[in-house]
């Protein structure tokens, strides 16, 4: 197979969301030496970019879009491995950091905002359900992300959202991160209560809003 | 002595026997083999010194089929839920059917049509709407988020005034610690409460609900155990499937009830919704949701317990036809296959919001599904023989007769909100639909309903509680009278 082949192969394989045959493409790639950065470009992200079209546009459905997200995420850690390890410099749209709050185990939004956030060419980190605010903090001082974004469904656990920006305050860290947040129990008038950023009320919503954030769009 | 309600003599049904034993056995599987986590030490002592195999570090229980089989054989096959008025005791289980209110996170106000959030005082407004309608037999509480209070002592707000504005029945809540507060609160108006206690898909026990299902449990409160895998998401996309899971997680929060307290009434209850999957929104008011509600029901018979759904429901954001035939749908199965506790009033956009227009409609859909329930009676006074006789062919009518004074009443629903005059008459009264109507009723109601009043030490008792949830919850105290 020749190089752009590989390429178009892990493309499909993005957009079908079959992982084994992604992961075994990508270190073909990598045994192969092509560019890992051309591989992600053209291959991860114009795959998941026809899938986040797809479902806008009503012809994909979540199962696919999410299957497709971990086929990306399976790939993508082995690239991003070899980029590493190479030292290749590359420019995205931004870091992200994503999380449910403490107390809440809803994951389904926040796995869909992931998708379309990395379909949009952002570096998404996706902590995942129930993370402390001490869990964010850390990350925060770790990544240096340019956005935190953050998830309730619950009307009990909304509450944790203004801890972590109180929690920002006092580590003298608010004016490094944007906030993001949403969720069920979130509204527009929470959101600037507690002092967020931004509020984005779907994972389309997200998108934009963070794209307004920062001078994206 | 115990509150009417309906009663479902021959329960419709979808599973065959073997299909029940096959749904069963799965959940044994899963039970014995994978377990569910369990976020609450306590718990996890409690289940470890019943039988079950614990990973304290990963927090794993797994239940040993002859547990799970115990517990099962502890649970009642009915059990009071007693009210501060006697009469409006509910006794769940059996052929009994009882309708309840459905919370909102906000509340859509008839007199605007606005949806906002809700103080106290409309909070009040809205318990004695659910206490003035005759259909809503018990109460869940119409909002879940207040305003006016700190979110960390809402809940006890919330069931503070429904205390206060009701004897009828209340259901319970564990969320946010809630569960010890509402036990002394019903223990304050001399009555019982029926313990909401929500399990985490996929195969969660959260910390606050396991601390509710011990607290209502010791206390003697029964408890409903609800689970609510979404299928396709937190559950299987099929229904069997998700039937299997939501078996499986009220079986291991029942095993925990029982070994709380051995006997403890539980309601085995559903809520399981598909998720639409191009919204990634829960699609509560789908035809899945009344099927599960047939599946729901025949379990719970097939273990002998008492059977709930948490829904009628309805996606829709307005008192309006799709809100109607999604709910009436899921109301009359869950009625007609025996579902012991249907909460059919007043929800709308998938608890989102409650409406009081739609309280009062489904007030109607309730009296009708009852009517279906209650079916035709049949006897000699009945079928009327010997008058048809003596009526004999037209110009004979039945309007005079005696027969037809004296039964009309117990035949016949009359509705005030439901447009049956002719045509002109409706055109004079102001063209006035079911919506309007039904408003109107709502905000009369709302404005005018005198409940019978609780006994004034009592009222004095649950401001104590709530002052005191306020000093251990938050630490401040801004006051707990009415």
């Amino acid at each position: 197979m020749t190089n752009t082949q590989l390429i178009s192969e892990l493309k499909e394989a993005i957009i079908q969301g079959i992982p084994a045959k992604a992961v075994e493409l990508a270190n073909q790639i990598v045994l192969e030496k092509i560019d890992p950065v051309e591989a992600i470009e053209e291959g991860l992200k114009a795959g998941i970019a026809v899938v986040g079209d797809g479902f806008a546009n009503g012809q994909l459905y979540l199962p696919d879009l999410v299957l497709s997200a971990e086929t990306l995420k399976a790939a993508s850690a082995i690239l991003e491995a070899e980029i590493k390890r190479t030292g290749v410099k590359r420019n995205k749209n931004g870091k992200v950091i994503l999380g449910t709050v403490r107390g809440d185990l809803h994951d389904i939004g926040k796995t869909i905002l992931a998708t379309l956030l990395t379909a949009n060419g952002f570096d998404v980190i996706d902590l995942g359900v129930n993370i402390p605010a001490e869990v964010f903090i850390e990350t925060i001082k770790r990544e240096k992300p340019d956005v935190i974004g953050m998830s309730s469904l619950l009307t009990s656990t909304a509450k944790e959202l203004a801890n972590v920006i109180v929690k920002l305050k006092a580590e003298g860290m608010r004016d490094s991160v944007m906030v993001v947040v949403g969720g069920g129990a979130v509204t527009e008038a929470f959101a600037r209560q507690i002092g967020a950023d931004g509020f984005g009320q779907n994972a389309g919503l997200g998108v934009k809003q963070i794209k307004l954030l920062l001078g994206l769009e | 002595m115990s509150l009417e309600g309906f009663r479902c003599k021959n329960p419709y049904e979808i599973l065959s026997k073997n299909e029940v034993e096959m749904i069963h056995q799965g959940s044994l599987e899963i039970l014995s083999e994978t377990g569910m986590t369990v976020d609450h030490e306590q718990s996890r002592k409690i289940l470890e010194q019943g039988g079950c195999s614990v990973d304290h570090e990963k927090q794993l229980v797994k239940f040993p089929t002859d547990i799970v089989e115990w517990a099962i054989a502890q649970c009642p096959d009915s059990f009071f839920v007693r009210a501060r008025n006697p009469d409006l005791t509910l006794h769940l289980g059996g052929e009994a059917i009882y309708f309840a209110s459905f919370p909102g996170f906000t509340w859509l106000d008839p007199k605007t049509q606005i949806r906002r959030v809700a103080t106290v005082e409309d909070c009040a407004k809205l318990v004695r709407l659910c206490d003035a309608l005759p259909m809503v037999h018990t109460l869940c509480q119409p909002v879940a988020h207040l305003g006016d209070k700190p979110p960390e002592i809402e809940l006890e707000w919330v069931h503070a005034t429904e205390l206060r504005n009701t004897d009828k029945t209340i259901m319970g809540t564990a969320f946010g610690g809630s569960s010890k507060w509402v036990v002394r609160m019903v223990e304050a108006t001399d009555q019982q409460t029926l313990g909401g206690i929500c399990i985490s898909s996929p195969l969660v026990i959260p910390s606050d609900q396991a601390q509710g299902i011990i607290d209502y449990a010791v206390s003697g409160n029964p408890q409903m155990i609800l689970s609510g895998p979404s299928k396709g998401a937190t559950g299987p996309a099929t229904m069997a499937g998700t039937l299997v899971l939501q078996n499986t997680e009220i079986l291991g929060g029942i095993v925990l009830a029982q070994m709380a307290n051995p006997g403890c009434g539980v309601l085995y209850t559903g809520y399981s919704t598909p998720m639409d999957m191009r919204y990634g929104t829960m699609a509560s008011g789908a035809a899945e949701v009344g099927i599960m509600a047939v599946g729901t029901a025949q379990l719970a018979r097939y273990y002998g317990m008492p059977s709930g759904v948490f829904y009628p429901m309805t996606d829709a954001k307005t008192p309006d036809p799709q809100a109607v035939f999604e709910k009436h749908l899921q109301t009359y199965l869950c009625a007609t296959a025996g579902v012991n506790y249907i909460m059919p009033l007043g929800g709308l956009d998938n608890e989102g919001t409650h409406s009081p227009t739609q309280m009062v409609i489904d007030n109607e859909v309730c009296k009708m599904v009852g009517k279906v329930l209650e079916g035709i009676k049949v006897d000699r006074e009945h079928l009327a023989i010997d008058l048809i006789k003596q009526v004999g062919p037209v110009p004979g009518n039945y309007l005079r007769t005696e027969h037809t004074r004296g039964h009309w009443q117990e035949e016949y629903l009359l509705s005030d909100v439901v447009v049956r005059e002719e045509y002109n008459a409706w055109v004079l009264g102001g063209e006035k639909g079911i919506l309007e109507r039904a408003a109107e009723v709502a905000i009369h109601l709302m404005d005018t309903h005198e409940p019978n009043p609780l006994p004034p030490e009592a009222d004095k008792e649950l401001g104590k509680i709530l002052l005191a949830a306020e000093k251990e919850k938050i630490g401040a105290v801004s006051g707990g009278a009415s």
